[in-house]
């Protein structure tokens, strides 16, 4: 079926930013009509790749060809011309306008006088949502839909261009897995009509039910192409990785202590929603020396537990938090650190990072009173309050005085879990901590919240990778749709029975 | 399958789209104008609006056309994300540009108060739009290439066209009739016509506001407009245009001011460069916002600008019926306080503040101090006087007040649970 | 979700609120005397240009009209409306002023005597019946006369020439004089101006005429300028009341008193001050309490449609200049070393030393005038 001429053509495509080469020599093709998936660590291409597939990104070493003609595009609409479309993986919708306005964005139709013609928008905007199995309505505003939903909107926007090439960067992760079972069906009849779709996804699973070829990217270059019927998910992962993945065997020997933590009937409220709650009736405990994991898809409140803990809930929250046996209410997130709860914020470039300052104001930001006298702040404690975390954690820099964009994503982590670690916590609450990370310094991270734990403090970890879970927790949560659904311990939990969990009642 | 989804009525009702129509939040406008103009009736001892309704309605009607012109150029351009500081100082310099071109080209006219020509009066109002787009394009030219933000762009337009046009004005009466001066005098009755008869001004914005309404709601460059002001990188990312689009927002607008320039000047009869239109595009604005646009951008409508201009003045007016002598002294006040109530309103039927303590913590004593200040002084300034002398009731007064304040503080901190009282910006990122 | 009815509660809630707490106290606000019938109240206003402390004295006049004169037992109210010193400002309140029924007469000093907007709508109250005078500065007597009944005021070119004569009997030699104004469009300026260099003669040289509107930082900051711009310059000139102390506080600051001849208009209570100081050597000072007094007056009388105080204020009413009240000048001199005499002035100027002029100020209850 895939027939063997070229469609697209990478020769020597390289692409520098300044500090990092993104992309170095980049050479391989692109059948017509095939799936075609681009695996690889975070930071080893993919997106930047794609970007220059789809128009964004427009100056670039190289030349790349389609349909044996060389190319270079301006801009966006010159790729949609070209037939070639991308389907990001942070949307980009606009909230204020509504979905049938936001999939036709850019190219909307027009009546006989050139005014909007919103009707037929609208006519077209449903029949591509029907076609994708979504049951919103196109009028609706983007800002009252459900993650899953945005996303499909952002599907049919691509789709309605009526695409030769689609690009889809990590289409599924947010998705549920009914909504991810959809989306492959679509994805069968894209086929079906001689699309070629190039899939980015680290997600084995999904690569090797779907793919035709494999590339795999490393460090900016391609290290091989190879058919999905050559090849198997741990080939592909060595590939990825460079090396063998050490199995990281951690948690054992590991003794836990007191209930350092207690939570019950924890609600909060979700006003001007139809779900109206974001968490409904959690209960837990949290115990010294161990490490709590908490599962569950995009949406489902992962993130919100954490924020209730830390005080930075904006509703006003029901039900009972107590630490060490005492009842507390946080009102800021200042009073939970002062009494020993602390939260290392997802999406560290957003919320957590203070990217004009240095490594070593990073780090000491949170507990500068250590080093003032008088409140002044003495220049000399607070190099060596840096220095010494800087060793603890082992983050790789030129110096404290460093920028602290000069970091990989991994060492900016470290620096922030330190920036915790000095105001001397009792729980540790780390918010998908290795999202960007690559993996040897996942390792380290991992390494040391063993070290945290054995010490005595109580970590409490989320994330979306269920492998990771399972090597670092003592026992998992799951969260499905603001309800707790169930809770294994490290030997009781697999992927499977976790993903049951948290798609639990989504038929 | 995924879960129920909202019920939402279908909109091919004609039912549907009529109660839609009823829900919007412009209706609210409307009954808050109604609300004070009755109030105003029932207030003003003299009744001037039951007896003499005529005066009023005209002066309202003229002061809402002149301002509502450039606050459909203010809301078109917050719309679309931006912010344009300068309208006052664009009405400034293009009235004065308009006089100037006046006295160039008919020194003599001018001078003896004679009538102008019409070729010159259109030559000269051709010569100010102009001027208009000039300003629009510079702007547009700080903003997307040289990458000021628009805040610092418009504020140098705000300081410095002023400036230019005193310059400008000295000079030409100073080389064309001798003698240095101020101010142009504008003695013309045709080109006054324009804006003293209520008319053309009134029929000029009903028209002007049509047009804007038909761009933003019903072009395709309107709809880029909004989404331009909502999301810029999507935006970009969907193949629009972002700087061009910017370009015709900023010209629009600064267009808008010359057209409201030129009115000005006819209607003070002289173009003073140094004091017209001084503090105007607040006004605007607060029109702008009270009537629904967001300073985030890519949310507002012109029917809630139109009626958010109607409201200032009425809201204007009513406070110099009601306050008869010395009225403007309070003017300002009383507008900033509506428009403070309007926009914390529209907030917080956005983000829900139900769980919202208003008075909490040190911050919420300072506060209540400074409410019962507020109520003592303004009961000092404005109630009658009684036996208890002024000093008295604004003791009392502010007294009450704070007790009022203390007793709603304690309240607010009865009430169960522990919301934060200002959101971290994270919650504007997510999107669940 | 109703919230569009909830924001319109809120509004008019709010609005309820303040409107009142305004409301409440409208029609026994700021008065004399308390609680008169709200309704048939009938208001006589004078809208001045500007604000400054030369308008204090015209309060304290029309305040005493209306005490003298019975003009609450009438059913009046005099009350002074203060602008922001633009025409703008003039034009708004005038327009105001039409949509209100309660107004019957009023006295304005309009900020610039050509602008034809607050002509047509001074023409627009009087077709109204409302009685219309201008006070302290008219509007162009050439093509303007029409929009006023009278004018009530100094003469000012009269001012403006004994203004200069005292700047040539103090400096017999001559020298260079600069002008410091408002708005150099008012009536007034225009003519003290001129009247200024009739009086001085041919000996001085009048190099520029400095307007500040009304920005009492501008007025310094003009004093200044012309002094370091013109080094022959020798004489200084105030037309407004508020030029005088900017002129004094400027040679006080920059210590160069004896260089100067200062020769000013009006009395503001700074510059009686100063010139106990020797800052000021002469001043021209109108009598705006006159001007306060005989405008309520005479508006009273146009309403009332009392002939008698009419032809008695206007025994010439008809004749060229008939429309013209004087409230009269008087050159103040300080009381020691002035080299200035009685006999130089006109015979209808009055002429004073400081502790004299301050005696009748105190007689009137004045602070300045």
């Amino acid at each position: 079926m895939p027939s063997p001429v070229p469609l697209i053509a990478f020769q020597h495509v390289t692409k520098r930013f300044p500090g990092v080469v993104a992309l170095e020599d980049i050479s391989f093709d692109i059948h017509a009509g095939e799936l075609h998936a681009i695996v690889g660590e975070n930071g080893a291409g993919k997106s930047t790749l794609m970007k220059i597939l789809s128009g964004v990104i427009t100056d670039y070493e190289g030349q790349w060809s389609l349909r044996g003609q060389a190319v270079r595009f301006q801009g966006t609409r010159d790729a949609e011309k070209a037939g070639i479309s991308i389907i990001h993986q942070e949307l980009n919708l606009v909230e204020e306008l509504s979905a049938a306005a936001n999939i036709f964005l850019g190219r909307e139709k027009r009546t006989a006088l050139g005014l909007l013609d919103d009707r037929a928008m609208e006519r077209a905007a449903g029949k591509l949502l029907v076609e994708l199995e979504c049951h919103i309505h196109p009028w609706q505003l983007v800002q009252e839909l459900r993650v899953g939903d945005q996303q499909l909107v952002e599907i049919a926007k691509a789709l309605s261009l009526e695409t030769e090439i689609l690009i889809m960067d990590e289409p599924t992760s947010a998705l549920t897995e009914a909504e991810a079972a959809r989306l492959f069906r679509v994805i069968a009849r894209l086929r079906a009509r001689g699309v070629t779709i190039l899939y980015i996804s680290h997600k084995m699973g999904e690569v090797f039910r779907l793919a035709d070829r494999i590339s795999v990217l490393r460090d900016g270059r391609r290290v091989q192409t190879l058919p999905r019927e050559a090849t198997n998910a741990r080939q592909i992962t060595h590939l990825m990785v460079g090396r063998e993945m050490e199995a990281v065997h951690l948690g054992n020997q590991r003794q836990s202590g007191a209930v350092v933590l207690e939570v019950r009937n924890l609600s909060l409220p979700w006003t001007g929603h139809a779900r109206r709650w974001r968490l409904r009736d959690v209960n837990f405990q949290l115990r010294r020396g161990e490490i709590l994991g908490i599962a569950g898809l995009m949406g489902a409140g992962r993130t919100e537990i954490l924020e209730c803990l830390f005080g930075a809930n904006l509703e006003p929250l029901h039900g009972e938090i107590l630490l060490e046996g005492h009842s507390v209410r946080f009102t800021h997130p200042v009073e939970a650190m002062r009494a020993g709860i602390v939260l290392v914020t997802e999406d560290r470039k957003r919320l957590g990072v203070f990217a004009d300052m240095t490594v070593g104001d990073n780090i000491t930001i949170c507990d500068l009173a250590e080093a003032a006298v008088a409140g002044l702040v003495s220049r000399r404690s607070e190099r060596r309050l840096a220095d010494d975390m800087v060793l603890k954690m082992g983050v790789k820099t030129a110096g404290i005085h460093a920028s602290i964009t000069s970091l990989s994503g991994g060492n900016q982590q470290k620096a922030i879990i330190g920036r915790w670690l000095l105001t001397r916590p009792k729980v540790l609450l780390l918010d998908d901590p290795t999202r960007g990370i690559d993996v040897g310094a996942k390792a380290e991270v991992y390494r040391i919240m063993d070290r945290l734990c054995r010490d005595g403090m109580g970590i409490i970890v989320t994330s979306s990778e269920l492998p990771e879970l399972l090597i670092l927790c003592d026992r998992i949560l799951v969260l499905c749709e603001g309800r707790l659904t169930a809770e294994f311990a490290r030997h009781e939990a697999s992927e499977q029975r976790i993903m049951e969990a948290a798609t639990l009642g989504q038929t | 399958m995924t879960s129920a989804p909202p019920s939402v009525p279908s909109r091919a009702s004609a039912y549907a789209s009529l109660r839609r129509a009823l829900l919007r939040p412009e209706w609210g406008l409307v009954l808050a104008v109604a609300a004070v103009v009755v109030l105003t009736g029932l207030l003003d001892d003299r009744h001037n609006y039951w007896y003499n309704p005529g005066d009023s309605a005209i002066n309202v009607l003229r002061q809402t056309s002149m301002l509502g012109i450039f606050s459909l150029g203010a809301a078109i351009v917050i719309i679309s994300g931006g912010i344009d500081l300068s309208s006052g100082s664009v009405i400034a310099f293009s009235g004065s540009i308009c006089a100037t071109l006046m006295v160039l080209m008919a020194p003599e006219e001018m001078k003896a108060a004679r009538l102008l020509g019409l070729g010159t009066i259109s030559t000269a109002i051709v010569g100010t739009l102009v001027v208009g787009l000039l300003i629009g394009s510079l702007h547009a030219w700080l903003i997307t290439v040289v990458g000021l933000p628009p805040f610092v762009a418009t504020l140098a337009t705000l300081v410095g066209l002023r400036s230019l046009g005193r310059a400008i004005v000295e000079n030409v009466t100073a080389a064309t009739w001798g003698g240095r001066s101020t101010q142009i005098q504008i003695y013309d009755s045709r080109f006054r016509y324009l804006a003293t008869s209520v008319w053309i001004p009134a029929v000029l914005f009903v028209v002007l506001a049509g047009l804007a309404w038909l761009l933003l709601s019903r072009t395709v460059i309107g709809r880029h407009l909004h989404a331009l002001g909502g999301n810029e990188q999507a935006a970009r990312l969907s193949g629009i245009q972002t700087d061009r689009l910017k370009w015709l927002a900023y010209c629009i607008s600064a267009v808008l001011s010359s057209i409201a320039g030129i009115l000005y000047i006819g209607d003070q009869s002289a173009a003073h460069p140094q004091t017209l239109g001084q503090g105007y595009e607040l006004n605007a604005i607060a029109a702008a916002v009270v009537g629904g646009c967001s300073l985030r951008g890519g949310v507002g409508t012109i029917p809630g600008t139109v009626l958010g201009v109607l409201f200032l003045r009425t809201v204007i007016d009513g406070v110099a019926k009601v306050i008869k002598t010395g009225a403007d002294v309070y003017e300002g006040l009383i507008v900033g306080s509506v428009v403070v109530v309007a926009v914390a309103f529209t907030q917080f039927r956005q983000a829900g503040g139900r769980g919202k303590r208003f008075l909490s913590g040190p911050l919420g004593i300072a506060t209540a101090i400074n409410l019962s200040l507020l109520a003592g002084v303004l009961a000092a300034l404005l109630a009658p006087k009684t036996f208890l002398g002024e000093g008295m009731l604004a003791l009392i007064t502010g007294g009450v007040t704070l007790l009022v304040l203390i007793v709603l503080r304690w309240i607010e901190g009865r009430r169960t649970g522990n919301a934060r009282t200002a959101p971290l910006p994270s919650d504007k990122l997510r999107s669940a | 979700m109703r919230t569009f009815s909830m924001r319109a509660k809120l509004i008019v809630s709010a609005l309820l609120g303040l409107a009142a707490l305004t409301g409440c106290g409208t029609s026994t606000n700021r008065t004399t005397n308390s609680g008169q019938a709200s309704t048939g109240e009938r208001r006589i206003i004078i809208m001045t240009n500007g604000n400054s402390p030369f308008w204090d004295a015209c309060r304290v006049g029309l305040q005493e009209a209306e005490k003298n004169l019975g003009l609450n037992k009438a059913g009046f109210r005099a009350i002074l409306e203060v602008n922001d010193g633009t025409p703008q400002g003039q034009i708004d309140k005038l327009r105001q002023f039409a949509s209100q029924s309660d107004i019957v007469a009023l006295g304005i000093s309009p900020c610039d005597a050509a602008n034809l907007a607050v002509a047509e709508l001074m023409r627009d109250l009087k077709k109204r019946g409302v009685h219309v005078v201008t006070i302290d500065s008219d509007m162009d007597r050439e093509t303007l006369r029409d929009t006023r009944f009278a004018f009530i005021g100094t003469d000012n070119l009269a001012g403006g020439r004994e203004l200069g004569k005292c700047a040539k009997n103090l400096r017999p030699e001559g020298g260079e004089y600069v002008t410091f104004v408002g708005r150099t469009g008012a009536q007034n300026a225009i003519d003290r101006v001129e009247g200024v260099r009739q009086g001085a003669g041919d000996k001085f040289k009048a190099l520029d005429n400095m307007a500040d509107e009304t920005d009492l930082t501008r007025a310094r900051e003009n004093v200044r300028n012309a002094i370091r711009n013109h080094p022959k310059l020798n004489t200084l000139v105030g037309i407004w009341s508020y030029n005088a102390p900017a002129i004094a506080d400027v040679v006080k600051e920059m210590n160069n008193r004896k260089q100067f001849t200062i020769v000013t208009f009006d009395a503001e209570p700074l510059a009686i001050r100063q010139m106990g100081e020797g800052l000021i050597d002469a001043m021209v000072v109108q009598n705006p309490y006159q001007m306060g007094y005989q405008g309520v007056r005479l508006l009273k009388a146009l309403v009332e449609k009392d002939q008698g105080i009419v032809k008695e204020m206007f025994p010439n009413l008809g004749k060229t200049d008939g429309d013209i009240y004087d409230t009269g000048i008087k050159v103040v001199v300080p009381d020691e070393g002035s080299a200035l005499k009685p006999e130089m002035f006109d015979k209808k100027t009055e002429f004073l030393k400081l502790s004299d002029f301050q005696r009748w100020l105190k007689k009137y209850d004045l602070t300045g005038s």
